[in-house]
Parts: C-alpha cells; sequence; structure tokens
C-alpha cells in the first residue's frame, strides 16, 4: 500500500484523508477504523437525554449497552440513549471502542482497571466513575489483547 | 417454555444416565426409580426458580436415598431420618439465606421485571452483522449521527423504536433468578423499588427518576448472586443491612443535604454481594 502525502497551500483548513483502492479489504477497513480513532475527538455521536438531543464526543463515552428498548450510552456522570444498534456502532467506531459482550462494547482508553474472573464476567473500571462493565468470558481475551497493544504502543 | 424444556433435558439425561449405570449395575435400576428420578429433577428446579431450599433439598435426598439405599453409608440412615435431617438443613439455609417461596411477578407494582432463566435475559441480543457503509471513508461514509456535525434527528428504517423510555411508574419490582438483567429505571415519581435477585447478576440504574420529598423506598432481596444498583448521588440514603455470609458495599458519596429526597434502603444480602454506586 503506498501512502502519499500532497501538501497544497490552496486546499481549505480542513484536511482530508481519501483512501483510494479497488475493494473494501480488510486491512482498508482498519486503517479507515484506525484513522476514524485519531480524530475522534472531533465525531460526536448524537444521543438523547429526554427530548434534548446532544452530541457527544466519543472521548466521553465508557461504554455502550443495548437494553430492550434502546441503546445506553454510559459517560462518567450520565446515561443516555441512542437509536442506533449496537452492531451498526461496532462498525463504525474507532478501534478503541472493543465489544466486551453481547450486549455492550467499551471505549479502551477509559478503562482503568479489569478483575478477572475465570468463572464469570469480568468487572471493569473506568477513570473517574463508580461505573462498571462487565467483560463476557468470550470477549476478554479480545479486550484484553486490544489493551495490550496499547500498552506496547506507548 | 425454556425451564419446561431444560425439566425435560435434564430428565433424558437422567435416563440416559440411568441406563448407563445399570448396565454396569451399580445400582439396579427400575422404571419407577427412573420416573421418580424425573420427578425429583423437576421438583429441585421448581426449587431452585423460587428459592426455596426444602423443595431443592428434599427431591435430592429422596432419590439419592432410593437410588443408593444399598450402599452402607447411606443404608445406616433410614429415609425418614434423612429426610428429618434435609428438612433441618433445608430450615437453617432458609433463616441465614432468607429464601422463601416467592410467588413470582405478585404484588401490586406498576411495572414488574422479570428474568428467571435466559443467560442474558433483558437485553437487546443484537448479535447481527452490521452493514459496510463504514468504510466509505470521510464524513460522507458516517450515518448522521455519527458526523461531527449538528443536524436534524435522522429516521430509518435501522431503528428499533423512538429510543425514548417509558416511564415505569411509581412502584417496580425487579425480579432476577439466573443470567444476567440490566433495568434503567424511569419513573416521574418514584415511591418504590424491589429487586428480588437469586443466583444471577442483577444491575439497576436510576437512570431518569425523580424521586419528591418523601422519598423512596429501596428493598433488595439477594441469595447468592449479585446486585448492583446505581443511584445519583444527589439523593440522600439510608441503609438497613441484614447479611449472611456475603458483601454490602457502598461506593462513592451520597447527599448530606438534609433537605434532599431520601432513599431509604433495606438491604437483605445471604451469600452473594450488593453493590451500591453513587455516581
Amino acid at each position: 500500500m503506498k501512502i502519499r502525502v500532497e501538501i497544497d497551500p490552496s486546499y481549505g483548513n480542513e484536511e482530508e484523508v481519501v483512501i483510494r483502492c479497488n475493494a473494501l479489504s480488510e486491512e482498508v477497513m482498519m486503517l479507515q477504523k484506525q484513522l476514524s480513532g485519531i480524530v475522534s475527538d472531533k465525531l460526536k455521536l448524537e444521543v438523547y437525554k429526554g427530548d434534548t438531543v446532544l452530541y457527544l464526543s466519543l472521548d466521553e463515552i465508557l461504554f455502550l449497552e443495548t437494553t430492550e428498548y434502546f441503546l445506553a450510552v454510559h459517560t462518567a456522570k450520565e446515561i443516555y440513549t441512542a437509536k442506533e444498534r449496537l452492531y451498526a456502532l461496532e462498525e463504525l467506531l474507532p478501534t478503541s471502542f472493543v465489544r466486551i459482550s453481547k450486549s455492550a462494547i467499551a471505549n479502551i482508553t477509559n478503562i482503568r482497571s479489569v478483575k478477572r474472573n475465570i468463572t464469570g464476567p469480568s468487572e471493569i473500571e473506568f477513570n473517574g466513575t463508580v461505573k462498571r462493565a462487565y467483560a463476557s468470558r468470550n470477549y476478554l481475551k479480545q479486550l484484553m489483547n486490544r489493551l495490550e497493544e496499547k500498552r506496547i504502543n506507548k | 417454555m425454556k425451564a419446561k424444556r431444560i425439566i425435560a433435558g435434564i430428565g433424558l439425561l437422567a435416563i440416559a444416565g440411568a441406563i448407563v449405570i445399570n448396565r454396569f449395575t451399580v445400582i439396579n435400576f427400575s422404571i419407577v426409580n427412573i420416573i421418580l428420578s424425573v420427578i425429583a429433577c423437576g421438583l429441585v428446579i421448581t426449587g431452585l426458580r423460587s428459592r426455596n431450599f426444602f423443595l431443592t433439598l428434599l427431591p435430592i435426598t429422596f432419590i439419592v436415598h432410593r437410588l443408593f439405599g444399598n450402599y452402607s453409608i447411606i443404608s445406616k440412615i433410614s429415609l425418614p431420618s434423612a429426610m428429618g435431617v434435609t428438612a433441618l438443613v433445608a430450615g437453617g439455609l432458609t433463616l441465614i439465606v432468607g429464601g422463601k417461596n416467592r410467588r413470582i411477578g405478585s404484588g401490586n407494582t406498576d411495572r414488574c421485571y422479570i428474568n428467571d432463566w435466559s443467560p442474558s435475559g433483558g437485553q437487546g441480543g443484537q448479535g447481527g452483522q452490521g452493514g459496510g457503509q463504514g468504510g466509505q471513508g470521510g464524513k460522507e461514509g458516517l450515518p448522521g449521527f455519527l458526523r461531527g456535525e449538528v443536524g436534524p434527528v435522522q429516521e430509518d428504517g435501522s431503528m428499533q423504536n423512538n429510543g425514548t423510555p417509558t416511564d415505569d411508574g411509581e412502584d417496580i419490582k425487579i425480579t432476577n433468578s439466573f443470567g444476567k438483567l440490566t433495568r434503567y429505571l424511569h419513573s416521574e415519581n418514584l415511591k418504590r423499588v424491589k429487586i428480588d435477585n437469586g443466583f444471577g447478576n442483577c444491575i439497576v440504574y436510576y437512570d431518569n427518576v425523580y424521586v419528591d420529598e418523601n422519598g423512596s423506598r429501596l428493598e433488595v432481596s439477594n441469595g447468592f448472586g449479585q446486585v448492583n444498583v446505581y443511584i445519583p448521588p444527589f439523593y440522600r440514603f439510608r441503609m438497613k443491612q441484614d447479611n449472611g455470609f456475603g458483601s454490602i458495599n457502598v461506593f462513592g458519596n451520597s447527599s448530606m443535604d438534609p433537605n434532599a429526597p431520601l432513599i431509604d434502603a433495606k438491604i437483605d444480602n445471604g451469600m452473594g454481594k450488593v453493590n451500591i454506586y453513587f455516581g
């Protein structure tokens, strides 16, 4: 894959990254997600609190969890609702968001600790809040790998 | 329906096991014993569901004594004595853990959530495959709700409902026997929340809840599982706890303002864990 940076002073203030490919391969999708992760602070998720529509920065999100009626979006102090389905969001969210159970996705940048549990779901603590999420055994390995990747990258 | 399937499944397993055991002539199985085993399994399941130690342990004792009564260890105690001992054990456990034969879903409640057997009950269970629109690149490739711009509410076919939670009413009862149950409470005037958890993991959020100056009651009864209750920190909190061999923990701080509405909690915990979070 070629990587090329074109500098053009006539271009506007907002940089644009275009990926040219003949097919939507896994590598391209991964690259797109990685790039989305870098600019995630600019991305907003449309959420609701009662009748109010809010545009929430992805960095603020701790985890997302499906309920039978809505998708709950947890921040450190609030719970918002979103209209989208969890699997649809999973495809679109940056790589910092990892599936932790059949019904939840967590933002690993906000994870403070993972209390591993051999017999049941592992408890996830987040920075700056008492809220907990639970990673099921099926998804724990994936979560730990992602956390490990993040640690090595640092 | 699922409980019936499980009972039927256990019955088949019991018959299969009985046939194998019979081939090895460990015990002499008769058709009567097989039928009694199936009935006993059904009673045990029912006992576990209703957290009734008597209904759980007595059939086990009966069937074990009947099947393995020829063994020297078991033959030393007669069936009535074994049943008597089991009844004492069940009575002791009931007193310690606080289990009782609850009528699930009974009571005058506005909203009653019940999760008996589902391993991930109460969840949406949306494990399907998403579309490929994420790979289209740029903001145009993202749907409206993920774009870095403010726009009108997008209405498309993928929405499961209008996203607005319904009001659960003043009196909410949540029952969970096994598996995981997560509930987000929404009430314009909450008076009472009753959580009854057996072996599972029950998580309750006071999400969009208003409690007036008269306060609200929180009653938690937990057997062997775990109950997590998230309460906003702007409420006062008072707790009366009755703990067996488990643990009751409070994380974070509730309001110290004497004018803040009071949440009066009564926590009855057996061998599980109850966590109250403020935040």
